[in-house]
Order: C-alpha cells, then sequence, then structure tokens
C-alpha cells in the first residue's frame, strides 16, 4: 500500500483546460472517493493516476516515487473500469491471474493465489467460465478480484457500479466497503452517484468543471459545504435556497427574503455584514409544515412525491421551488397553502456575491428562540 | 396467425414468388455451367439447350485434371491469392490498429490518400506497373502479382481491419496496460486473439479478391507455367474454343474456392462492402 | 537539476515514441501503396506526354499533346465514351433498383432466409473472368439456352449471339454486370434497412400510416445519405470496370462494346502503345474527378437548401 499525491495537476486537451491545479494528498490505507457531474473530469483524473492519460503539467507520486513519465504497467496500481474490462477470450480464472501471467509468476504460485482470492469473493465455483457466462454482479467481482489479486499500491475505481441494477448496487456497496476493510488499500474511487460517495468514503473530494470544490469527511461536506456548488450537489432531495438580504431588525440580524419574510439568524457568521445578499440554504429535512400558525414563510403545495417511508412535498416560494422532506405523512393536497417553519440553527449561508460559505463562528451559548412570524 | 385473410396470403405469395424469381436469377448461370461441365462432348450439339442431358459424365474433369495445364494454373492462383491475403492481413492490421487507437498528425490526409486509391481507374496503372516491374524481373513473376495485389488491397484491408478494431472496446487494452503490459504485450495478448475473427474475414475478402484479378495478370504473364487460373481459362478459351465440356469444368474448379472462402465471409459481408463500397 | 534535466530528457524520449509509434504501424502500408500506386499513377501522367510503343522502341520521347490531339481524332475514343455513359447508367439502374427489391424482399422474417440470403448473394463472389464467360457462354446459341428463350418470345428473329450484334452487343456485359452487382446493392442496402430504428416503425404503424407512406416518408429518408454516398462511390467503379467486356466481347464487335477502360487495357495490352493507354487513361481520371466534383457540389448545395 502507498500514498498518492498530486501536486498542482492540470491537463489540457487541445485548448480545453479539464484539470486545473489539482493537490492532493491520499494517505496510505484511506478511502478516497472523486465525485462530481458528468464531464467534471474525475475520470480523467482517475485516468492520469493510472497513467492512461498524459497530464500538461505538475507531478503524481505513489508512495515516494513520482510516477509522471512511467507508463501505466509500471505504476503498480490495480483499476476497476465501469465496463469492468473483463478480457472475453479468458476464463474467469485467467482472468484474475493475468496480470500475474504478465508478471511471468509461475503457474503454481499463479494458481494458488487466484483461488485464494475467489475463495474470498465466493467466485471459486465459476473459475471455469468465460466472462459472457456471468451475471452482471458476477462479473463485477471478477473485476475486483483481478484488481486484488496482484496486491497493488493502491486501487482505482472507474464507477464500478454504475452498470449494476439498484438492489445489487446496494450490495456490491456493502462488499467494497468491507473488502477495504479488510485490506486496508489505499482506493481512488471515482462515482457521480453521492449516496456512494457518502457511504464508502473516508474522505470525499468534490470536483466541478475540473476545480476541486472541496475535500473532507462525508458528514462534514455534508454539513458544511464550502460553497453553492457542494451544498446543490451533495444531497438528495438537494439543498433548498432562497435568496435573502441581511437586515437588523430590532436589534437582531435577520435574513430577509425578497417578499419581506424574516429569517433570524441565531449563530454568529464569519465576515456577515447588513445589506448583504446571502443565499440561503436549508436543507429538505430541516423544514417542516406547521399544522396552524404562519411559520416563517408561507408556500403553496406543488407536488407530492410520497415514497412510502418519507414524503417529498414541493412548494412554491416567491417562484422558488421548495422542498420539504417529512417522516411523517402531512396529508396535504396540492394548491393547498401551508405553513413551513425552518430549522434556523441549520441555515447556510452563501454570499450570493462569490458563492462561498460564510463560516459559522463558536457561539458563547447558544441563543434558541423560535419566531413564529409577525 | 388467427385470422388470415385473402389479401395476407396473396402477399406471402407474391413475397416468395419474387424470392424464387431472384434466386433462379442467381443460380441459374452457375447450374448452366455445371450442366454442360457434366455433359458428353457428344450430345452438345443435340442436347446442348436441354434444361438436363440425357447422359451425364465426368470426363471433363478427369481431361482438365490429368491432359491440360489448369492444375497448375490452379495452384499458382492458390499460393498467389494466399500469399497476397496474409501478406495483406498483416500490413492492414497494423495500419487499421493505428488508425483505430491513435491520434496523429496527417491521419486525414492519409486516410483519404487511402479512398482515393480505391476510386483510381485501374488501367492508369496498367503500363507505367509493366514499365517498372519488366527490369526487376517481376514480370512473369508470382511474386510480382503478390506485390501488386498486396498494394491495392491494402486500403480496402485497412478500412475493414479498422472497423474490426473499432468493435473491441478501449478498455481491455487500458486495463491490460494498467495490468502490467506494455502496449504491445496488451496488443498481442488481448486485441489479437479478440480480432482472429476479423483477421479470419479479412483473408477471406483479400483471397476472393484476388482469385478473381485478371488485368494485371494477363498484363504482366505470358509464360504459362506462371499463369494464374484467369489467364489460364482465357488463353485456353481462346485457342480451344470449341471445347466446351472442358472450360466449363475448368470454369467449376474456379469457382469452388471462391465458394467456400463466400461461406467463410458471410457473417462479415456487410462490413467488407461497406469498408470497400468501392472495391466491388 | 542534474535530475531534473535527466527527466527531461526522458520525457522527450518517451513523447517521441509516442509521436512516433501509430506511423511505425502504418508504414508497411504507406510504403507499398507509395511504391506500386502513387509511384505508377505519377509515372503514368508521364507517359501521357511521351510516345512509348513496345512494338516501336525507337519511336520514343516526348511528344507535348500530340496524344490528347489524336484523341480528339479519333472517333473510337468517343464512341467509347458514349459507350461507357450507356454502360455505366444502365448498369447502375438495373443494380440498384433490382438490389433495392432484393433487400426489401430480404428485410422480412421467413423460414430459410438465411441460405436464400447466401444463394442470392452468391454471383458476388463468382470472379469476374467466371462471370464474364458463363454469361458468354450462355448468350453462344450453340451451348447456351438465352438465345432460344429470346426467340420464343420474339426478342430476336432467329436464335443467334447477340454478343456478336453491333446493335445489341453491349447487352451482354450489362446483363453480366447486374447479375453480378445486384448482391452489393441488396447487402449493403439490406444492411441500412436493418439499422432503422424499429419504433419508428411502430410509431408510424400506431399512427396509421400505409405500408408504401412508411417506405416514403420514413425507410426512404432514412437511407438517402447512404444510398447517395453509396451510389457515387458505385458509379465510379463501375465506370472503370472493363473486365467483363475484356472476357466477353473484348470490346467487339467493330468496337460496338469498347468502354473508356476497356479501350485504354486495350491500346496498352494488345497494342502496346503505353504513351496513348496513359493519355487516355488521364482523360478517363479528369472526367471522373469532373464528375465527383459535381455531386459534391450538388450535395452542398441540396445541404443548404
Amino acid at each position: 500500500m502507498a500514498s498518492i499525491t498530486l501536486n498542482n495537476l492540470s491537463k489540457h486537451f487541445d485548448k480545453t483546460q479539464v484539470l486545473k491545479n489539482i493537490n492532493i494528498e491520499m494517505l496510505e490505507g484511506e478511502f478516497v472517493v472523486l465525485v462530481g457531474p458528468s464531464g467534471c473530469g474525475k475520470s480523467t483524473l482517475l485516468r492520469s493516476i493510472a497513467g492512461l492519460e498524459q497530464i500538461s503539467g505538475g507531478d503524481i507520486f505513489i508512495g515516494e516515487t513520482k510516477v509522471n513519465e512511467l507508463a501505466p504497467k509500471d505504476r503498480d496500481i490495480s483499476m476497476v473500469f465501469q465496463s469492468y474490462a473483463l478480457y472475453p477470450h479468458m476464463s474467469v480464472e485467467r482472468n484474475m491471474g493475468f496480470s500475474l501471467e504478465v508478471q511471468k509468476v509461475p503457474k503454481a504460485q499463479i494458481k494458488k493465489i487466484v483461488s485464494e482470492v475467489a475463495e474470498s469473493l465466493g467466485l471459486s465455483q465459476l473459475l471455469d467460465r468465460k466472462p459472457k457466462a456471468l451475471s452482471g454482479g458476477q462479473r463485477q467481482r471478477v473485476a475486483m478480484g483481478r484488481a486484488i489479486v496482484r496486491h497493488p499500491k493502491a486501487f482505482l475505481f472507474d464507477e464500478p457500479l454504475s452498470n449494476l441494477d439498484a438492489q445489487l448496487r446496494v450490495q456490491m456497496r456493502l462488499e467494497i466497503k468491507a473488502l477495504h476493510q479488510r485490506l486496508k488499500s489505499t482506493i481512488v474511487y471515482v462515482t457521480h452517484d453521492q449516496v456512494e460517495a457518502m457511504t464508502l468514503a473516508d474522505r470525499i473530494v468534490v470536483l466541478n468543471a475540473g476545480v476541486i470544490q472541496q475535500v473532507g469527511p462525508p458528514l462534514e461536506i455534508y454539513d458544511r459545504p464550502a460553497n453553492l456548488f457542494v451544498a446543490g450537489f451533495m444531497g438528495s432531495p438537494s439543498m433548498n435556497f432562497i435568496n435573502t438580504q441581511v437586515i437588523m431588525d430590532r436589534g437582531q440580524l435577520c435574513l430577509q427574503t425578497t417578499s419581506g419574510d424574516k429569517l433570524p439568524l441565531v449563530h454568529q457568521y464569519q465576515n456577515l455584514q447588513v445589506g448583504m445578499h446571502i443565499s440561503c440554504g436549508i436543507r429538505p429535512e430541516h423544514v417542516s409544515i406547521l399544522d396552524s400558525g404562519f411559520g416563517h414563510l408561507q408556500g403553496r403545495v406543488n407536488a407530492l412525491e410520497p415514497t412510502g417511508i418519507s414524503e417529498q412535498i414541493y412548494c412554491d416560494y416567491q417562484g422558488e421551488n421548495l422542498c420539504i422532506y417529512s417522516m411523517q405523512r402531512s396529508g396535504c393536497k396540492e394548491n393547498q397553502a401551508i405553513a413551513l417553519q425552518l430549522d434556523v440553527h441549520k441555515l447556510h449561508l452563501f454570499s450570493e456575491q462569490t458563492g462561498l460559505r460564510l463560516q459559522q463562528l463558536p457561539d458563547a451559548i447558544a441563543e434558541y428562540k423560535v419566531v413564529s412570524g409577525e | 396467425m388467427p385470422d388470415v385473410t385473402k389479401t395476407d396470403y396473396i402477399k406471402l405469395f407474391a413475397h416468395r414468388f419474387a424470392i424464387l424469381l431472384y434466386l433462379i436469377f442467381s443460380l441459374f448461370p452457375l447450374y448452366w455451367l455445371l450442366k454442360i461441365a457434366v455433359t458428353p462432348d457428344k450430345l452438345l450439339y443435340s442436347e446442348g439447350v436441354k434444361m438436363w442431358p440425357s447422359k451425364l459424365t465426368w470426363v471433363n474433369f478427369e481431361l482438365v485434371f490429368t491432359q491440360s495445364e489448369f492444375p497448375t494454373f490452379f495452384i499458382n492462383s492458390a499460393i498467389v491469392s494466399s500469399a497476397t491475403a496474409l501478406l495483406t492481413t498483416l500490413i492492414a492490421a497494423a495500419a487499421g490498429y493505428a488508425f483505430c487507437r491513435f491520434k496523429f498528425r496527417g491521419k486525414l490526409i492519409i486516410s483519404a490518400l487511402l479512398l482515393i486509391t480505391q476510386m483510381f481507374p485501374l488501367v492508369m496503372v496498367l503500363a507505367p506497373i509493366y514499365k517498372i516491374m519488366a527490369p526487376l524481373g517481376l514480370t512473369n513473376s508470382l511474386l510480382g502479382l503478390v506485390i501488386i495485389y498486396t498494394a491495392f488491397n491494402v486500403p480496402f484491408a485497412v478500412f475493414l481491419m479498422q472497423s474490426f478494431f473499432e468493435g473491441i472496446p478501449r478498455d481491455l487494452e487500458e486495463s491490460a496496460m494498467v495490468e502490467g503490459c506494455s502496449r504491445f504485450t496488451a496488443l498481442r495478448k488481448v486485441i489479437i486473439p479478440l480480432t482472429l475473427p476479423g483477421m479470419a474475414a479479412t483473408l477471406g475478402f483479400v483471397f476472393t479478391a484476388a482469385w478473381s484479378e485478371m488485368l494485371f495478370a494477363l498484363m504482366l504473364i505470358s509464360d504459362s507455367s506462371v499463369s494464374t487460373f484467369p489467364v489460364g481459362l482465357l488463353n485456353f478459351v481462346s485457342k480451344f474454343a470449341v471445347q466446351w465440356g472442358q472450360m466449363m469444368a475448368a470454369g467449376v474448379l474456379a469457382l469452388i474456392p471462391a465458394c467456400i472462402f463466400f461461406v467463410f465471409i458471410q457473417r462479415y459481408l456487410v462490413q467488407g462492402l461497406t469498408a470497400g463500397a468501392v472495391k466491388g | 537539476m542534474n535530475t531534473a534535466v535527466v527527466a527531461i530528457k526522458s520525457q522527450k524520449k518517451i513523447d517521441f515514441q509516442r509521436v512516433l509509434e501509430p506511423y511505425l504501424y502504418l508504414s508497411p502500408a504507406l510504403i507499398i501503396i507509395a511504391l506500386i500506386i502513387i509511384t505508377p499513377t505519377i509515372v503514368g501522367f508521364s507517359y501521357a506526354f511521351q510516345s512509348i510503343e513496345l512494338l516501336n522502341p525507337f519511336n520514343g520521347g516526348w511528344v507535348g499533346l500530340a496524344h490528347f490531339k489524336a484523341m480528339f481524332a479519333d472517333r473510337y475514343f468517343f464512341s467509347a465514351l458514349g459507350n461507357t455513359l450507356d454502360w455505366t447508367l444502365i448498369s447502375l439502374f438495373f443494380q440498384f433498383f433490382l438490389g433495392l427489391g432484393l433487400a426489401l424482399l430480404l428485410n422480412r422474417r421467413f423460414s430459410g432466409r438465411k441460405l436464400v440470403q447466401a444463394l442470392v448473394f452468391l454471383p458476388w463472389a463468382v470472379p469476374t473472368f467466371l462471370s464474364g464467360l458463363t454469361w458468354a457462354w450462355l448468350f453462344n446459341p450453340i451451348i447456351g439456352i438465352l438465345p432460344h428463350w429470346m426467340s420464343s418470345v420474339g426478342l430476336l428473329s432467329e436464335p443467334y449471339n447477340i454478343l456478336s450484334d453491333p446493335q445489341l452487343a453491349m447487352y451482354g456485359p450489362i446483363v453480366a454486370n447486374v447479375w453480378f452487382g445486384i448482391p452489393f446493392f441488396a447487402i449493403t442496402l439490406l444492411a441500412a434497412l436493418q439499422s432503422v430504428p424499429s419504433d419508428l416503425y411502430e410509431a408510424a404503424a400506431i399512427d396509421g400510416a400505409s405500408p408504401w407512406q412508411v417506405f416514403v416518408k420514413i425507410t426512404l429518408p432514412f437511407l438517402a445519405p447512404m444510398i447517395a454516398i453509396t451510389v457515387m462511390l458505385r458509379t465510379i467503379w463501375i465506370a472503370n470496370f472493363a473486365d467483363l467486356i475484356i472476357v466477353m466481347t473484348s470490346g467487339g464487335p467493330a468496337n460496338s462494346t469498347q468502354t473508356l477502360p476497356s479501350y485504354i487495357f486495350t491500346t496498352a495490352y494488345r497494342r502496346l502503345d503505353f504513351g496513348y493507354a496513359s493519355a487516355m487513361a488521364v482523360m478517363l481520371l479528369v472526367l471522373l474527378l469532373f464528375y465527383t466534383a459535381i455531386l459534391l457540389k450538388m450535395r452542398s448545395k441540396l445541404a443548404k437548401a
């Protein structure tokens, strides 16, 4: 196992810049997930680490070795492809032992290693089959087994679960997590699915347009998104944003929405000034519907999406679509007017000008005060 | 079908009938070739135009095999066609791989060049090639034919091989490279085994094309010991114009390898024809 | 600093390899094409302005445009030009429509389709010299049945060989060419037909379109680009294709079936007059380029409209 360090990595195709000044230090044994919308450069970044793409600037270190000029074969890493890339003309056994075969490891030894790994993945019965005769989940396992067999310095996963159906995806997710815990290996994992990112990662790297947006443990990213992009991208259903301005109302700092509703600020924030335009973010689970009274905001129900275990209610507020996530069944009807209560401790403030988060300052005493409207 | 109406029956009948007409049109000339070949010479003038002779004979085939030079022509053609097919497939596989997997300067120009060579009037190069080949001792030589046939089949075979390579996911090669292969080892261990059927098809196409080539062979070959089948057959026809049975028996002989390869490349006809839309 | 220099050097080496590798794979193909196709072509151009007759080795040297002047005085040249046009257009017309018909017939499921397909495509695999001979024999009244059929349905007054009748001879090679060329169009059109997404047909069926409407409104527009390029390339190919004529009639009788390529071949092969043959070949090339240019121009105009 080894760490992976990216220093000022950049890459451009012709004139388009696909990766800009990427700096990440991935620790030995760490599970790092690269996440971002399609076309953000996450796959290119992974392929650059593998050596399948040439980089235009910066350095890549695997362990202590600078690998910029090394061919993929000399980097000692394994990669699991989205398509699995199993060799159709080889049996499962040869597929799994292929890297050792290329290194001219004695046959008996290959057989031993492969059968051990196959055993651990429940593939022992399938060793003689060709990839064509396997199910999606089995192919996925063979691809992982092939990566494990050679004891690489690091594993690279390129959207490995996106070709599986939903149920199998959950199962394989758990298996990958268990595998990581067992092997204690360095893993770089690319996905566009933020649930995978949240559940698997020790640390998440959020990428957009070739630029790192935020690096951090999953819950930190969820609880304290660094900017509007991360806030909107991580979390499903995604965060609501309301356009507001900072005002002083009866001696207290408040956010006033365009239509005049006020949200009291119960925490202190860095660089907050009266008059600032703030995009105020609130996660759907931090909005609730009041049975009586006015709440902070008044909306009108647009649509209801019951999922059984929960309910998502979309309502219109000053032309924006606000989502409410509720574990209770609200009994709302479409077009019904409803009063919304926001958990004001969970507001995320972003400068409209820069898109950056206003950091919350540590509170002396959390002051709790419900303001139920005017 | 539960309720087949009368018009459905008529449509069905018309469809099968039309297909039958096409079948007859396609196969009748070949049938006729075979029929004359097995008709005894004596019966030709009395029964030449009957659909089936009253007596059959293998004499014509025996004569062709034992008394004529056709076995030599056949072997010459087989040597030239096989060598051309092998050489062309090797060269085209390398070039097709380059086209499929690399970006390089001049790619567009080179592929346009290959396409243009396909549209060239062949007759344009006949005379210059003769003049160039003669002092090199490559006229009246099977080697000369192999070189020329290879050159003229390469462009089409490159397009064909390129389409076969494109059918192989890039991931496989990249995976092999990550797993410790150089590009060349990946090519050898992963890509080539997967392209083998495509290469076989290319072999078949080129063999068929070389087997049927006639203009260069007529131009460059005059010595009957190095004649290919078309040259030999055409000379025979002009010399012994009335030995119908033998000529047709020889014709049947020429048809055999072509038919074998045809069965062999059936599956790839579409790819082959679109790659060499101009090739025929 | 020293290591940095080494790193830059090895980087350069890698770049060099990366740049060179594709050319390495391409080089055998490029070399043989350059030597066997491109060089003779250039030499061929120069022959067009020289006197090169193998039967007359002393009569050499540059003659300027003499061959081209001779060409304009050569009535066989002009009749060959006209014959080339007839040969190309008639063959193409029948090849295309009969090929389209076959493709449509085969684009339906029926038992034994695979076998039928193999059998009707077989003429494509028959060596051209053999196709030519077979059809020449079929037109021969002694051993062939066609003259007898034609006279019994009244096409001919008596069963004779149309290949020796200057009025009709051209139809012999044309029939052989159609026979040989139908599979080509049938295969390419069938592939194109099968690439039409089936949900388009389903949508049309739901909208209540008749089969003819479906063909005109869905199938044809979908096939049009493919048809255009195939027909264009095929026209050039047929125009250049001389094998059948050389085998069946050698351009005779009385030059009535001589097309430009067969005339060039005969001039080079029988008369061994390489200079004049090359001059005519240059002319043929110019005409074909002219044709291609017109077509491409028309296409870009149509695309704009």
